[in-house]
């Protein structure tokens, strides 16, 4: 699994790939708690781009929710975006669609954070 | 082997109201007269939530091996059904050996105790296994005054308290019986039970949350290549990571990851959440299908079940 991260106006992007299990789930936990600590007081927010991840079990789902927990006492919202079938029915049966707010493209996920984020991401990309 | 399911409830038994039996009637009614043809036959292919139930009993599990002496997995309220079994099957006339293992001694799960006939019946004799040194506190405790109005000593039976230490290995009623620590408040015990090349194992309130290899390990080595896995359920994966984390219960999600990693045959979903409906168990049951073909991969078909209060599994 690899992970990068990008800023786009008030949003930081965290672009994961490959698969979230057993072998890489910590590493990607402790790369969110890393981001959510650093949005802390900055009224930037996460959004988290799972199109290139094909699949995540449920350690890989527990390190988001661990991240959840640790960003949303601290007013730091994790938005997740373009999930791809398999994994958004993941989300699905394990209900975590209805912990986090979900979007099927990256453009959408942005704006809910802000214009400012959606204007950022359409001149970059 | 045979694995019988007295009760299948996590928590506390619970029941259908008049409302909830009416829609349940009604929605089968519109649905056989739609399919239309053979009533039977119409019923037959309703989905399970419409034409049975999965039942409210709290845990009680039967493993049968075709020896003389019961083996029961804790005493939950679906003991009462079972000791009706047995004296309808028995007579009270003519006494029994029953050998109870305790998972741990939360209410729901010795709170059938005291409706369990055999034990007011002398000549039976009754042995109550178990790794917690307050097995015998408990289930006396349970029948003390004000709780109830039958002391335990007043019980006919042979009553014996037997302990157990986890990861020992015992030969108990012609089987081998292997506890094992689990994680729950104040520890809960699986029992893994082999006879002639079978093996079931009856693991429910643990929190399994697969972080830890050396944890995840150990649970797989009593899981390994059972051809049944009792697992306690409960939750979905969301509320076993939030809400509800470190309540001491898993998510089906959980359930099949662990046994597919143990190379486990059939899971079979067990303490049920008791606010869930037939027709919400019915959802989890398809979810969790779902999910073990997405996470299966290259491994071979993990069979999954939803245990009902009166279902029997051959093994």
């Amino acid at each position: 699994m690899k992970v990068t991260t990008a800023t786009y106006g008030d949003a930081i992007v965290v672009r994961a790939e490959g698969r979230i299990d057993q072998s890489s789930a910590g590493d990607f936990q402790k790369e969110l708690s890393g981001l959510v600590d650093a949005a802390v007081g900055t009224e930037k927010q996460i959004v988290v781009d799972l199109s290139k991840v094909d699949y995540i079990s449920s350690v890989g789902l527990r390190a988001l929710m661990v991240a959840n927990k640790q960003a949303k006492p601290k007013g730091v919202t994790i938005r997740i975006a373009s999930m791809q079938e398999v994994v958004k029915e993941v989300f699905t049966i394990s209900h975590f669609d209805k912990v986090f707010p979900t979007f099927d493209e990256m453009p959408k996920a942005l704006q809910a954070v802000s214009a400012l984020a959606a204007a950022a991401y359409t001149d970059e990309d | 082997m045979r694995i019988r399911f007295w009760g299948t409830r996590g928590s506390i038994p619970t029941s259908m109201n008049a409302d909830h039996l009416r829609e349940k009637i009604g929605a089968a009614v519109k649905a056989v007269i739609e399919a239309g043809g053979d009533p039977d036959s119409a019923i037959d292919a309703l989905p399970f939530n419409m034409r049975g139930t999965y039942g409210g009993e709290s845990s009680c599990v039967q493993i049968e091996t075709g020896g003389d002496e019961y083996v029961v997995c804790d005493m939950g309220s679906g003991a009462r059904r079972l000791a009706l079994h047995a004296l309808g099957k028995h007579g009270p006339g003519a006494p029994q050996v029953y050998n109870i293992f305790q998972s741990h001694v939360h209410w729901d799960h010795i709170m059938g105790f005291p409706f369990f006939i055999p034990a007011f019946i002398p000549g039976n004799v009754i042995r109550i296994h178990g790794c917690h040194d307050v097995l015998e506190m408990a289930y006396r405790r349970q029948q003390d005054n004000p709780s109830f109005p039958v002391p335990f000593d007043f019980l006919g039976a042979t009553i014996e308290f037997v302990p157990l230490e986890p990861d020992q290995t015992y030969e108990i009623a012609g089987m081998t019986v292997t506890p094992f620590r689990q994680l729950h408040a104040g520890d809960s015990y699986g029992y893994r039970f082999e006879k002639d090349g079978k093996v079931a194992v009856y693991s429910t309130d643990s929190e399994h949350k697969l972080e830890d290899q050396e944890e995840t390990d150990y649970f797989i080595r009593y899981f390994r290549d059972a051809d049944a896995v009792v697992f306690d359920s409960m939750y979905s994966l969301a509320d076993a990571t939030s809400l509800k984390e470190d309540w001491g219960h898993s998510s089906n999600m959980v359930g099949v990851e662990l046994c597919q990693m143990a190379g486990v045959k059939m899971l079979c979903m067990f303490h049920h959440e008791p606010v869930y409906s037939d027709a919400q168990i019915d959802q989890v049951l398809a979810e969790t299908r779902r999910f073990e073909e997405i996470s299966r991969g290259d491994g071979p078909p993990l069979t999954v079940i939803a245990s009902y209060d009166g279902l029997e599994i051959d093994l």
